[in-house]
């Protein structure tokens, strides 16, 4: 019976080849993305699973609250990590990162030039680091790799960036002009791990963090802890307990050399505790943490990505649905007929669903060569680095298997229930089947759905992109474009060296102004606490506030395009007029709450009392990404020396036009100046760009889903309306016999599928309206929702789906009425 | 065989039941051969559905053999078609998708016929109807006249014991017409078929051995051909 219902099918299949094209297309389509969606939401969830001890590996976090600023972050003080080693017999290890920013390497040849790169995978590491992770090694022992000095550990790939195939074991490479010795490579870690490093090197040699052990504020390292015991919910809660004591032990002296009182903030309602994030949770659960771990996953875009890639597989099915339902009356004649010849409703039930397998089984041959086409693509959107044997790995093979035969039922299923019931009398009696009437109605809410879907994917995916472009775009009170950002820090150490290089490339004709900073507005800033004084005003002005503040020089205003609203900028570089001058911008003022700022004075409570008057406010400018209010923010002078951080930048501003020259001879100033680092630069438009790449991910993948479930929703509705003429023929012979015109009958094979979509319009339109709304309130700035998106997506819509229906229509509308009524 | 009693059937229409068919009471023995004959729209096809178990009536009981089909279940019913009944139907319904030599093998496969004999019996009825030209066209690629043969010989090819036709020869030349009748008519006196035809023709009428005519849904009155069929 198989084999002839098999051999049926494929005849079916054949006789009835357009319909099996859009079937399988859809089916193919659908498959594809949710294989390949299914690919990536297994990619995210594996994140760190294939660490050993990945259930005793936990990331150390801090909730905080201080005054306004509140939030949970991985980034942790310096004495934190020995503590909890040392205070709790549950934690085995602890072990703490410094992140060296980008590092210089360079490898020595004699008698050949040095092979050098910038590094962005450098850090300073517990020596154990190695041992709490259990990281496989190529050489060396984890266990003391990291225990001397100048030590240095690589990972298989840096290992082979700079030594090939020879052994790097005992070779000497130079980190930021210090030499250290390889005591270890560490095997090649999986892009599904949250830890990722090329050069590891003891943290004693970095005498910084040492400089802080001391403090509990100086947020710059990262900590883990591996437990004795697998952590449970309990477990944790457990430990976190106990946490508080040792907090509450230890950090007040902290904050009193800074001038504050720890006891009392907590009084006031400031939080500060320690938390454990557990190693396979860290990457998708914990949404707003705030870390240096670049590596870090977004749980609610891959659970959206994985729904929206299963109702894309659900669209296509509907299709496949609704054109076997649609076949119902000439199918239930079928039925009918067999049931008179002595079938029984099983083997009516294998027909249907042996038919429908078919398709699906064809569908999934369809996607499995979609999917792999469409691989590099997949991985250009993703940033994932997926080859062709991920692709078919037995957990993918076997998702994809089961999607198929899903897909098989799901369209299989209704249709051969649904047929195989009916009586052979009703079906028989007539010689039109006529049974369409009732599964109009279904096959109608199939068209809406599919329409609302994909015209709420479309409102939601252009909302995505315009606030994107918005948030790169728009820059009020900074001007981002033509500036080039040159780390110079790592580079040259000497303020003197820096300042003679920054006016070598001030003297380029293409340039219009050079400044020395430390940070930029997109690559950080410093953040520390400062008093306002009261001034003559009456109105009370807040006691203290936090300040992200940059240090910069007269030129650092024109350079980056800033507005100075009121008072003046920096005047003066070379004595130290300015050293006690502050310019603040718009948010500072407002939060501070003074009437006239300029002349009115801010303390520094750390730095002996430094004291620095306002002499400039600048207009509000985004100092990161528009996610956040624009916090309070101050440029101080170079010369005030009121901190020192580790990073110095220059940033050009170019005249528009000369960018290629500009960075060409930048180059070989670089190339005099600092010869033994490669040339690096940067553009400020980049810098931002790069916060919102989550943002550019999710328009891109929205896009891309959009476009699916649009080519699915037309090819259901073109085939829909293929199938519709084709049931009407006669009518439509009849009609034009009578006189009807092409366009009358068009608009009548039309009007039908056009209120479909209208009413799908209605249903999408506050579907999509709150998802949107949900969306924009992750950002403090964002581009409004406004009526006309509804009403262009709305037009649209209906343009595609009567360009898509009108086509069918009008060749059914011309054709030969002889023809048509011919038969019969 | 066949026993009726009081069969109604009716459809709603709007608020009020029209009736196709009103106390009809019938009984047909085994190897009857007999017609029903009346106007277009009284209740002929109705009627013939009735008795091929397709159609059920609204009110009154049908036997069948001593058994009451209103009691069948579907897979009674399912047996009944493979064992007994062979339908011929008023718009032929063949199957659209299949082949002539595939719409004949059908019932066959369904009464799990070995492939063998399938090809034998199939081979036979295609000469006795002369469609073995056609035996591998699809039903639209037949003439009216040809897919109401290819109805006639799938209702066959089983080898029912009762027939059931519904103006089996209504699309057919007189002298086809009557080559239908005269095969019916062997089957009914040396095989002891059963057969009951609806026709519209006084001729096709006078091979059974009693004809029925129906009237408004009633029948009006039963008329015995003297040299009919025995009862
Ligand atoms: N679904 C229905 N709803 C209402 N009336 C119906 C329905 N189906 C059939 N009828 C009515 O039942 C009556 C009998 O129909 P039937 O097909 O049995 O007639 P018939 O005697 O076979 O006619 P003909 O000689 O034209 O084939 C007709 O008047 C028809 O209108
Ligand atoms: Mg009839």
């Amino acid at each position: 019976m198989l084999s002839h219902h098999l051999l049926l099918a494929l005849r079916n299949l054949r006789r009835r080849a357009f319909f099996s094209a859009v079937n399988i297309t859809g089916l193919g389509v659908g498959l594809a993305t949710c294989w390949l969606i299914g690919l990536y939401v297994w990619h995210e969830k594996s994140f760190d699973r294939f660490f050993p001890h990945a259930d005793r590996i936990c990331a150390v976090a801090l909730d905080l609250k201080m005054g306004e600023d509140e939030g949970k972050t991985t980034n942790t003080p310096p004495p934190l990590g020995p503590r909890l080693a040392a205070d709790f017999p549950e934690i085995e290890f602890a072990a703490r990162t410094f992140y060296l920013q980008e590092s210089n390497v360079r490898l020595e040849k004699p008698g050949q030039a040095p092979l050098s790169f910038a590094e962005t995978g450098a850090y300073a590491a517990d020596t154990s680091f190695l041992e709490l992770f259990d990281f496989p090694m190529l050489e060396g022992d984890p266990a003391t790799a990291l225990d001397h000095s100048r030590n240095l550990v690589l990972s298989e790939k840096a290992a082979q960036k700079y030594f090939g195939k020879n052994s790097a074991m005992g070779q000497t490479l130079l980190i930021n002009d210090r030499p250290f010795t390889v005591s270890g490579v560490a095997k090649q870690l999986p892009a599904a791990s949250t830890v990722q490093f090329d050069f590891l090197v003891p943290m004693a040699d970095f005498k910084v963090v040492e400089r802080f052990s001391w403090s509990w504020i100086w947020l710059q390292v990262d900590t883990w802890v591996r437990l004795r015991e697998a952590a449970t919910p309990a477990s944790l809660a457990a430990l976190e307990a106990k946490f508080p004591a040792m907090v509450r032990k230890h950090a007040p002296a902290a904050f009193e050399r800074i001038g504050q009182n720890f006891e009392e903030q907590l009084r006031k309602g400031d939080r500060w505790n320690v938390q454990l994030l557990t190693l396979p949770s860290l990457h998708l659960d914990h949404p707003n943490l705030s870390s240096r771990l670049t590596t870090l996953g977004d749980g609610t875009q891959v659970m959206m990505f994985g729904i929206i890639g299963l109702l894309i597989l659900i669209l296509a099915s509907m299709n496949f649905m609704n054109l076997t339902t649609a076949r119902a009356s000439t199918r239930a004649r079928e039925v009918g007929v067999r049931k008179a010849l002595g079938s029984d409703r099983g083997t009516l039930v294998g027909q249907f669903l042996t038919e429908s397998m078919l398709y699906s089984g064809l569908g999934m041959v369809l996607a499995t060569v979609l999917a792999g086409a469409s691989l590099p693509l997949f991985n250009q959107l993703t940033g994932l680095e997926l080859g062709i044997s991920q692709l078919f790995a037995w957990q993918n093979l076997g998702l994809v298997a089961g999607l198929t035969v899903l897909t098989g039922l799901l369209g299989g299923l209704y249709p051969a229930f649904f047929l195989s019931k009916f009586q052979s009398g009703k079906v028989l009696k007539t010689n039109a089947g006529s049974i369409k009437g009732g599964h109009a109605g279904v096959r109608n809410g199939l068209v809406v759905f599919q329409f609302s879907a994909t015209i709420a994917l479309m409102l939601c995916s252009w909302l995505v992109l315009r606030q994107l472009e918005f948030a790169q775009k728009s820059s009020p009170g900074l001007n981002r474009e033509h500036v080039l950002v040159l780390p110079v820090l790592r580079n040259l150490e000497n303020p003197t060296e820096v300042e003679s290089f920054r006016q070598q490339i001030a003297q380029l004709p293409e340039v219009s102004a050079v400044s020395r900073a430390t940070f930029l507005p997109s690559l950080g800033s410093f953040g520390d606490f400062y008093e306002p004084e009261q001034g003559e005003q009456n109105r009370a002005v807040t006691s203290n506030l936090l300040l992200s503040s940059y240090l910069g020089d007269t030129r650092l205003v024109p350079a980056l395009g800033l507005d100075i609203i009121a008072g003046r900028n920096f005047q003066d570089d070379t004595g130290l007029g300015d050293s006690c001058s502050v310019i603040l911008n718009e948010a500072a003022v407002r939060a501070i709450g003074w009437e006239n700022p300029i002349g009115k004075w801010l303390r520094y409570p750390g730095n002996q009392n430094q004291r620095f008057q306002v002499v400039g406010v600048m207009r509000d400018f985004h100092l990161g990404s528009v996610r956040t209010a624009i916090e309070p923010a101050a440029i101080f002078h170079h010369s005030s020396n009121t901190y020192k951080v580790y990073a110095s930048y220059l940033a050009v501003r170019m005249q528009p036009g000369t960018e290629k020259t500009c960075i060409e001879k930048t180059g070989k100033l670089w190339a005099a100046a600092i010869p033994n680092a490669p040339f690096q630069y940067d553009f400020l438009d980049e810098s931002f760009a790069r916060i919102y790449r989550s943002e550019a991910k999710m328009g891109a993948v929205l896009s891309v889903f959009t476009g699916l479930a649009l080519f699915i929703g037309c090819l259901g509705l073109f085939a829909l309306a293929v199938f519709t003429s084709e049931q009407r023929t006669k009518e439509i012979g009849v009609r034009k016999v009578l006189g009807a015109s092409v366009a009358s009958v068009t608009a009548l094979l039309a009007r039908d599928f056009i209120k479909l979509v209208v009413i799908a319009i209605f249903i999408a339109s506050p579907v999509a309206y709150h998802f949107m709304h949900q969306w924009l309130s992750n950002f403090a700035y964002h581009v409004d929702i406004q009526a006309w998106m509804f009403v262009v997506a709305g037009l649209a819509a209906i343009i595609i789906a009567f360009l898509t229906v009108s086509f069918q229509s009008i060749k059914a509308a011309l054709a030969n009425p002889v023809q048509s009524l011919r038969n019969e | 065989m066949i026993e009726l009693k009081n069969i109604e059937r009716y459809y709603p229409t709007g608020a009020v039941k029209t009736y196709v068919l009103r106390y009809i009471n019938a009984h047909i023995a085994e190897g009857e051969f007999v017609s029903i004959m009346g106007p277009s729209g009284s209740g002929k096809s109705t009627l013939l559905h009735i008795l091929g178990m397709l159609d059920e009536p609204t009110d009154g009981e049908y036997w069948f053999l001593g058994e009451g089909v209103h009691k069948f279940n579907e897979r009674r019913r399912t047996e009944m078609y493979r064992e007994y009944i062979g339908f011929v139907f008023q718009a032929y319904h063949l199957i659209d998708d299949l082949t002539v030599y595939e719409n004949l093998e059908t019932p066959l496969m369904y009464k799990k016929v070995p492939s063998g004999e399938r090809k034998s019996r199939i081979a036979d009825i295609l000469d006795r109807f002369n469609m073995v030209a056609k035996k591998d066209l699809f039903p639209n690629q037949l003439s009216g006249g040809q897919q109401q043969l290819v109805g006639i010989a799938r209702a066959l090819i089983g080898r029912p014991k009762l027939i059931l036709a519904d103006e089996p020869t209504g699309n057919l030349q007189s002298p086809q017409a009557r080559e239908i009748m005269e095969i019916f008519k062997t089957l009914n006196k040396e095989d002891g078929v059963t057969i009951i035809q609806v026709t519209h023709s006084e001729e096709n009428a006078r091979y059974g051995n009693r004809i029925l005519h129906l009237k408004d849904g009633r029948v009006e009155n039963e008329e015995l051909i003297k040299d009919g069929a025995v009862s």
